[in-house]
């Protein structure tokens, strides 16, 4: 009986699979749990998802008591069976309970990063249910705090960019530090943070005069810089 | 089959000339074959006005190859296509892998991705045990190492 070569059954064939296949392919041998597990094969499983259908891999996270995912594609075809998932907050937070608070303060590629009672950042992947609890950046000491998730396709990583009052921190999760702390313009009174595109930004209001976005640039190799992108009148 | 020796006009279809790795030619449209990324450089390379080698696809996988490249060329509306390809790769597994190997060899990006996914279906529901055997794969685990990755993705055997 022919069988398929290995490079085509990686390449090919398991980046067609669900995670929850992959998660129970690990034990097939040790080549495919480190196959499996690799970042190159992550990226290119991601890649695969997004190229097929856009709607496939898009899910909406409810952050009720139970956290609750919907299947864009299942929700449209009108499959109620799958179209909503009961999920299960890490254990890393279920474990300190009670807990009064769980708040979804980013999503990027798949990864949602979690804030808890206010004083906790988990970084979570309700698809393969792993999760890693975050630091907590220097200049954290108060609840004036927000945060936003995205992605630095330059090399692959994801950051999250925390912010306080007037300044920017952004996290390397791959290399789990601190990096930047930019300033922001101190005319604002309020501030939010987003995401456009695959960038971190701030919105500011200032008392209700104006509103303005500023993005967080990243140039390869240097350090980011933060620009206006929009004003408008309030 | 048209001639590719026709000089007459310039509206004749060129149609190249394939050979398997069994050396039975197959006649097919440029058009159809330079879907294939290795037809495409071999025919650029100089071998258009002769026979194109494929050393390594035998005639009975080549005559299926061939049949997806004419209907894929063919003009054939999405819905059909779709239904076309859907009975195409509902094979038995030897033909299956067979096409698989040979659609990577000649890098027909379309095809390998929908053989791709048809292998994926038939094995996304499947054991660990199976997919051993399925592919010929031997467990290199020991027992507890086999059962502590069991345990840590004990949700995905639900």
């Amino acid at each position: 009986m022919s069988k398929p070569p290995q490079d085509i059954i990686v390449d090919h064939i398991l980046t067609c699979l669900a995670v929850k296949s992959l998660m129970r392919f690990k034990s097939v041998s040790k080549l495919w749990r480190s196959l499996i597990s690799d970042l190159t094969f992550a990226k290119s499983h991601l890649e695969r998802s997004k190229e097929v259908s856009s709607n496939k891999c898009r899910r909406l996270l409810l952050s009720t008591g139970t956290p609750q995912s919907v299947d864009f594609e299942a929700a449209s075809d009108g499959d109620e069976d799958n179209a909503v998932q009961e999920l299960e907050y890490p254990y890393v937070i279920i474990r300190c309970s009670p807990i009064c608070y769980i708040g979804i303060v980013g999503s990027c590629n798949g990864l949602i990063c979690l804030f808890v009672d206010y004083e906790k950042m988990v970084l979570w992947n309700p698809s393969t249910r792993a999760s890693k609890e975050l630091p907590k950046p220097s200049l954290y000491h108060n609840f004036d705090f927000f945060a936003g998730l995205g992605y630095d396709s330059s090399n692959g990583k994801q950051e999250i960019g925390s912010k306080k009052v007037h300044v920017i921190v952004s996290f390397d999760v791959a290399e789990e530090k601190f990096k930047e702390a930019l300033p922001l313009p101190d005319h604002f009174d309020k501030v939010v943070s987003g995401m456009s595109r695959n960038f971190l930004c701030a919105f500011g209001e200032c008392y209700g005069s104006y509103f303005e976005a500023w993005i967080l640039d990243h140039k390869y190799d240097s350090n980011a810089s933060i620009r206006r992108l929009f004003r408008f009148q309030g | 089959m048209a001639s590719s020796e026709s000089t007459t006009t310039s509206t004749t279809t060129k149609v190249l000339r394939l050979k398997s790795s069994d050396n039975e030619i197959f006649g097919v449209e440029e058009k159809a074959a330079l879907q294939s990324e290795t037809i495409k450089s071999l025919a650029e390379d100089g071998y258009s006005e002769d026979v194109i080698p494929l050393f390594n696809v035998e005639k009975k996988t080549l005559a299926k190859i061939v049949e997806w490249l004419n209907k894929h060329a063919s003009g054939s509306s999405k819905e059909e296509l779709k239904r076309w390809d859907a009975d195409f790769v509902d094979v038995d597994k030897d033909v299956l892998y067979d096409l698989l190997l040979a659609s990577n060899y000649l890098n027909i990006e379309v095809l390998l991705h929908q053989l791709a996914q048809k292998v994926a279906d038939m094995i996304k529901g499947k054991k660990p045990e199976e997919i051993r055997q399925l592919f010929g794969i031997k467990n290199d685990f020991t027992p507890e190492e086999e059962a502590e990755i069991r345990r840590e993705n004990a949700w995905a055997f639900e």
